[in-house]
């Protein structure tokens, strides 16, 4: 629990290393004339590329994942949990107002 | 929080005060110092599609933008002027499946790693294109409403494969 908020905590007091912190910043990519340049994503508000603790957190919880809110089964119940709270995390971070 | 939301505001100042001075350049919402302004900003260049635009930003720059109505399709017909007559006309195209004259503006919305460098290099291809300095030939895909090089595309299954 305390573990996943002090990651994001971490992530965001220091923004001077937040850079190394996104998956695949500094990707190259092809331009017509056949060179490559360091892609400048510039679509955020349709989709923002994932954080490395978002990205390792995930892989380990795979092996648990099943249905959400459905299933009754231990995995299911546990990846419910998962789901809620990590909703609950991010709210706090960006100071949600709970509606339930 | 705070910390991003004012990386956000000060590179937000940062661009639109790059991108105005820029030939031809309509920028959507305010272009003035605007405490409140949020890191996305909309822009068209005069006499240039929107398509082609971002086309060339991606096929020549390296630069991912969007490029449309954003679903925002009512404020950006209000935003064109385009009339009910206009629309109309236009929904038969769609209806079709012609999508050369949709309507729409080029944008650009910051994450919080972005860096100056990031607006940097986007404000010098726009400049370029304004000047109409670029190398490829295009060719619009009326299915899609895309702009396309005429003689080239890429070999996607170099970068990623199943």
């Amino acid at each position: 629990m305390t573990a996943v908020k002090t990651s994001l905590k971490t992530v965001v007091s220091d923004l001077s290393q937040h850079r190394k912190l996104i998956v695949g910043v500094d990707r190259q990519v092809p331009l017509l004339d056949g060179s490559f340049k360091r892609y400048v994503h510039l679509d955020n508000a349709a989709s923002i590329p994932s954080l490395v603790p978002v990205l390792n957190k995930v892989n380990q919880f795979l092996e648990w994942y099943s249905s959400i809110h459905r299933g009754s089964g231990f995995k299911s119940l546990l990846s419910s949990w998962v789901y809620d709270f990590a909703h609950q995390i991010v709210g706090e971070f960006v100071g949600a107002v709970a509606l339930v | 929080m705070d910390i991003i939301a004012q990386q956000e505001k000060e590179l937000t100042q940062y661009a639109i005060q790059k991108i105005k001075s820029i030939k031809d350049m309509v920028i959507y919402g305010s272009d003035l110092y605007d405490d409140n302004r949020l890191g996305v900003i909309a822009f068209n260049l005069e006499g240039i599609h929107h398509a082609l635009v971002s086309t060339i930003l991606s096929y020549e720059a390296g630069i991912g933008v969007r490029h449309g109505c954003f679903c925002a399709h009512r404020y950006i017909k209000s935003l064109l002027g385009i009339t009910e007559e206009q629309s109309k006309k236009l929904k038969e195209e769609i209806r079709g499946s012609y999508k050369a004259n949709l309507p729409g503006a080029v944008r650009i919305s910051f994450g919080f790693y972005n860096t100056q460098e990031d607006v940097d290099r986007p404000v010098e291809a726009l400049e370029k294109i304004s000047r109409k300095e670029f190398k490829g030939r295009y060719k619009l895909d009326p299915r899609w409403g895309e702009y396309i090089p005429e003689d080239f595309h890429f070999n996607y299954r170099q970068y990623f494969d199943f």
